[in-house]
């Protein structure tokens, strides 16, 4: 859960906000707005390496469920 | 960062400046500089490139927002927000056709913006064919309210909260067989095939006047979808200009046209059709789906959720006025599975 934790984090304005987000709280409406999850679903995609398919964008509207969707991913390389 | 600002520079081409009568120039040269990711002096080589600006009180350069949207949706590179989004929230048209039109259920949380004035949002129109409530949240007009006691009466438009509901969407395979109603479709999708209109963003005041933003050669999907109900109803044909939310990776405010044939309310989605047919290269992407392109004139499909409202009213109001373009209402949206 911590490498959702971390992906989302880096992608939010207000970084603090990830901690006051419970893994099954819906990301919208713990505050996260539509720019920040367009930009969650693009670092999903650069950390796998791949497109994500309609299916899986419409799943991800949580902290578990970006690790579900990370797991198995190779781990993050070191921000260039 | 000088490619960054190439980028940009090379997006003012691309579209069409809000004319002076319909910009709002109260956005800062900060705000734009975090908006378009640039630092605040290289906003400066932008402005003498041709971002419109007028100067504040303090005599600072304020910029119109919907310009600044537009700088960074045509800046090519198909990483600004906006692109993403119309990449993400479209990429279900390229899957086979039946997924467009079978039952999906969703969940829908909106959120309003935090303004100084109240803020109302427009409840969905469960009412419209396509759409029904599911069991799970009853409640009147079938919206899941923050507290009972502010709960909706049936019928109302708004509600001055924010709200979850749980919603079935189906989809339908359906074409438009009036001729004169399919001209009109044709001439409007090959205009913006042309390129002699740009699909880009328009602001709410040019909005009021779609015919008015077409000759001036730009248009959303809010101004194609009343143009399109103008010069259907013009025919002598019941149509109307609907808003509400596509669904997906999250909703976003989207418009579409509505036209009555054979009984039943057929969609045309101008904009849909444009972008399916490689409409969206400009905005770094190619979506070449033309079964999809060719099923927007006149089918349903299950990821637009309408919103109670004549011709495609705003969304969000502020003050009793439609709210500014970056006020947008928080919309979430994902499958909601049945316990």
């Amino acid at each position: 859960m911590s490498t959702a934790r971390d992906l989302i984090r880096a992608h939010l304005d207000l970084p603090g906000l990830i901690d006051r987000i419970g893994d099954d709280d819906d990301l919208v409406g713990s505050g996260v707005d539509s720019g920040e999850i367009v930009r969650i679903a693009l670092g999903c995609e650069n950390r796998l390496g791949r497109v994500l398919s309609d299916e899986e964008l419409t799943r991800l509207s949580t902290i578990r469920a970006v690790a579900d969707l990370l797991a198995g991913a190779p781990d993050p390389e070191p921000e260039r | 960062m000088t490619t960054a600002l190439d980028g940009l520079a090379v997006g003012l081409d691309r579209f069409v400046h809000v004319p002076a009568e319909f910009a709002s120039y109260d956005t800062s040269a900060a705000d734009a500089a975090r908006f378009l990711a640039v630092p605040p002096a290289q906003l400066d080589a932008l402005a003498a490139a041709g971002l419109e600006h007028r100067p504040g009180a303090d005599g600072d350069p304020r910029f119109d927002y919907v310009d600044l949207v537009n700088v960074a949706t045509f800046a090519g590179g198909g990483r600004s927000v906006p692109e993403l989004a119309l990449r993400f929230l479209l990429r279900f048209a390229a899957s086979p056709a039946s997924t467009w039109y079978e039952p999906r259920d969703w969940e829908v949380t909106v959120r309003l913006p935090t303004m100084d004035g109240p803020v109302a949002v427009r409840v969905p129109d469960l009412a419209a064919d396509g759409v029904a409530a599911l069991p799970e949240h009853p409640g009147p007009a079938g919206v899941k309210t923050a507290s009972p006691e502010t709960s909706t009466s049936a019928g109302a438009e708004f509600v001055d909260h924010g709200y979850r509901s749980t919603v079935r969407l189906s989809g339908t395979a359906q074409t438009i067989r009036d001729p004169h109603v399919r001209a009109v479709w044709t001439d409007v999708v090959e205009t913006l095939r042309s390129g002699r209109v740009v699909y880009q963003m328009v602001p709410e005041s040019l909005r009021r006047q779609p015919e008015l933003a077409w000759s001036l050669g730009q248009a959303d999907c809010i101004v194609v979808a009343r143009l399109l109900a103008a010069r259907i109803a013009a025919l002598g044909q019941p149509t109307r200009a609907r808003r509400g939310y596509l669904l997906g990776l999250v909703g976003s405010d989207h418009a579409w046209c509505e036209v009555a044939e054979d009984g039943v309310w057929k969609s045309l989605d101008g904009i849909f059709a444009f972008v399916a047919s490689g409409g969206g290269r400009e905005r770094g992407f190619a979506l070449d789906a033309p079964a999809f392109a060719h099923a927007c004139a006149g089918s349903r499909f299950n990821r637009l959720l309408p919103c109670v409202g004549e011709d495609a009213a705003p969304l969000v109001l502020v003050d009793g006025q439609p709210a500014p373009p970056w006020a947008l209402a928080g919309v979430g949206a994902r499958p909601w599975r049945s316990a």
